[in-house]
């Protein structure tokens, strides 16, 4: 306030503000500011490698062609859960592989149809009878799986990029296992973890993780952390609980279980060392009832449960976590625009961005155009980035897009981003 | 990252980060929040630590970092959730001193705090870190006109702000305006 009537100066503007600043004390809040910021930093930079986020996509019937077109558009022993870090990764995300499946009229004989990323030619080059493929967290391995034969075998196999985009994959290189194996990525890229391990535990002779060797498919057992099958065996108090993740390396994995309900969940080292203990305030029952999957955030802070119905996402940095996000699938995608109800979540590509899809049709005359909009979400459901792959339709073929695998933008510079 | 690049960045922390703390409070209006903006601005520092290799540049980057992060409307972080209570002066209690009650309401940094985001930091960077209006338009990544334009709208703000509180507050008080 100057002294000569009722007006601010710049000089009192400019006190004002300082004055406000040094009034706060930051001293605490300062203490230990710089290692807090180089894990973070360390975490920021493995995760711009990291972001391979298996697909999970439902089916829609829908006319169309298979010419597409791209549209850029609590317990006492919980740790400390840090604090969320503003830092953005948006575009940081490439879609590498997505396909289609397209019946023709009433047969129902599918043919797939599978667009990679060329980084050479910068197309998504198409292959028919294509792997599903999965990208390893620093983008430069691929996981192939075929399809489940008759008699219950499926095969795999590990490749480069540029070998599974130019077809040179030789039949020698995969690998049979009975077909309720469910290999995954470890999260340092360097192994391979049967995540099915545990959900028949029963049987003692389930009571091991198997580890693959990338390099040859080779397998090495690990037992499971015996406080874990202490939880699953029939003889726990409170009924069996069940193996529901299984993250980490060769050498250092947890195993998160959870109760039948879902309301409490464990995570568990491959030391036996209880690391998390949760009980979640509330579970939708149309999650609990078709085995959601589950993921946290890789700082920690948030778990996200979803499967085909729905999903849901937890803020666990409070006393007593929180629902913070729901939908549940309306089911109809028929409405001619993204409705966000139908969000199908697929996993996380940063502490605070979720990532998923939301899909609907448009209709005409005389086709139907299905439309496919990948989406990043904030835990708390708001939007912070799309991008749009769309399908011609046509009056004849039923076509479902599924959208694969993603990769490190970084390594897919030119590729679609989100 | 080798210890040297360690050493380095852990002096610049030591010596810079209580600077950068009180802009990012004025800019958020709550200290913890402050210190997650922060120390987000520094994790992305500390990636690219190596290839700063002029370190009077690394204040520059924070801080950018820091603005972009707090101004960009698309990213949407929890750390950024307006905590409203913190913004709204309190109200004056019946039988205060009203030299207090003028001096709460007209308080500075609470109106700046009630100006939109993009506004706000264009005060903060115009009349608390002085910088001038082709040094904000860098640091915000706009044009000068879109930073004269934005302290334009602020000062106007302010200015209203300070009268809708003095006709409400003290009616028969002249009333203040922030500068013309």
């Amino acid at each position: 306030m100057n002294g000569t009537g009722p007006t601010y100066t710049e000089a009192e503007l400019h006190a004002g503000l300082a004055a406000s600043a040094d009034e706060e004390d930051f001293d605490l809040l300062l203490t230990g500011m710089a290692d807090r910021a180089m894990t973070q930093g360390r975490s920021l930079a493995r995760r711009r490698r990291a972001t391979t986020v298996g697909a999970s996509l439902a089916v829609l019937g829908l006319a169309a062609s298979a010419a597409f077109s791209l549209r850029p558009g609590h317990e006492d022993d919980q740790p400390a859960v840090p604090p969320p870090a503003g830092i953005t990764t948006v575009g940081a995300t490439a879609l590498t592989a997505y396909d289609a499946t397209c019946f023709d009229g009433p047969v129902a004989q599918p043919s797939l149809t599978t667009y990679v990323w060329d980084p050479v030619t910068k197309q998504y080059a198409k292959t028919t009878a294509g792997p599903t493929i999965t990208l390893s967290p620093d983008g430069r391995l691929a996981l192939l799986q075929t399809g489940i034969t008759t008699d219950g075998v499926t095969s795999y196999a590990v490749a480069s990029w540029p070998d599974v985009v130019a077809g040179r994959v030789p039949a020698g290189a995969y690998r049979q296992v009975p077909a309720q194996v469910s290999l995954k990525w470890t999260t340092d890229s360097t192994g391979l973890i049967d995540e099915a391990a545990g959900r028949n535990a029963s049987d003692p002779s389930d009571a091991s993780i198997d580890f693959y060797n990338p390099t040859n498919l080779g397998k090495t057992a690990r037992p499971l952390p015996a406080a874990v099958v202490d939880m699953i065996t029939t003889r726990h108090a409170g009924g069996p609980w069940h193996v529901i993740d299984i993250s980490g390396t060769v050498v250092d994995f947890t195993v998160t279980v959870v109760s039948k309900d879902y309301k409490q969940l464990r995570v568990i080292t491959s030391g036996g060392q209880t690391i998390r203990n949760l009980k979640l305030p509330s579970v939708p029952s149309r999650l609990v009832q078709n085995s959601p999957r589950l993921a946290f955030s890789p700082d920690g802070r948030y778990l996200a449960l979803w499967n085909g119905s729905g999903s849901a996402v937890y803020d666990l940095a409070t006393a007593s976590s929180r629902m913070v996000f729901h939908v549940e699938r309306s089911g109809s995608a028929d409405g001619g625009k993204p409705d966000p109800q139908n969000f199908e979540l697929t996993g996380w590509t940063a502490h605070d961005q979720l990532f998923g899809v939301v899909r609907w049709s448009t209709s005409g005359s005389q086709q139907r155009d299905v439309h496919q909009e990948i989406r990043l979400l904030t835990p708390y459901g708001e939007e912070v980035d799309s991008v749009e792959v769309s399908v011609p339709g046509d009056t004849k073929r039923v076509c479902s897009l599924f959208t694969m695998t993603i990769g490190p933008a970084e390594d897919f510079p030119t590729a679609t981003k989100v | 990252m080798d210890t040297e690049h360690e050493q380095e960045f852990r002096a610049f922390v030591a010596a810079r980060s209580r600077a950068l703390t009180a802009t990012a409070y004025l800019l958020s209006g709550d200290a913890e929040q402050a210190r997650d903006m922060v120390q987000s601005a520094l994790a992305a520092a500390w990636v690219r630590w190596s290839r700063l290799n002029d370190r009077g540049r690394a204040e520059a980057y924070v801080r950018k970092t820091m603005y972009h992060a707090y101004v960009d409307r698309t990213r949407l972080f929890s750390w950024r959730r307006e905590r409203s209570a913190a913004e709204v002066p309190e109200p004056v209690p019946a039988g205060a001193d009203i030299a207090d009650a003028v001096a709460r309401s007209h308080d500075v940094a609470a109106l700046v705090r009630r100006l939109p985001r993009g506004q706000r930091a264009v005060i903060v960077l115009t009349y608390y870190e002085d910088k001038s209006d082709t040094e904000s338009a860098e640091v915000l990544g706009v044009s000068v006109s879109t930073v004269r334009t934005q302290r334009f709208k602020a000062l106007r703000a302010l200015r209203v702000m300070v009268r809708e509180e003095e006709d409400e507050r003290l009616a028969d008080s002249a009333g203040r305006e922030v500068i013309a």
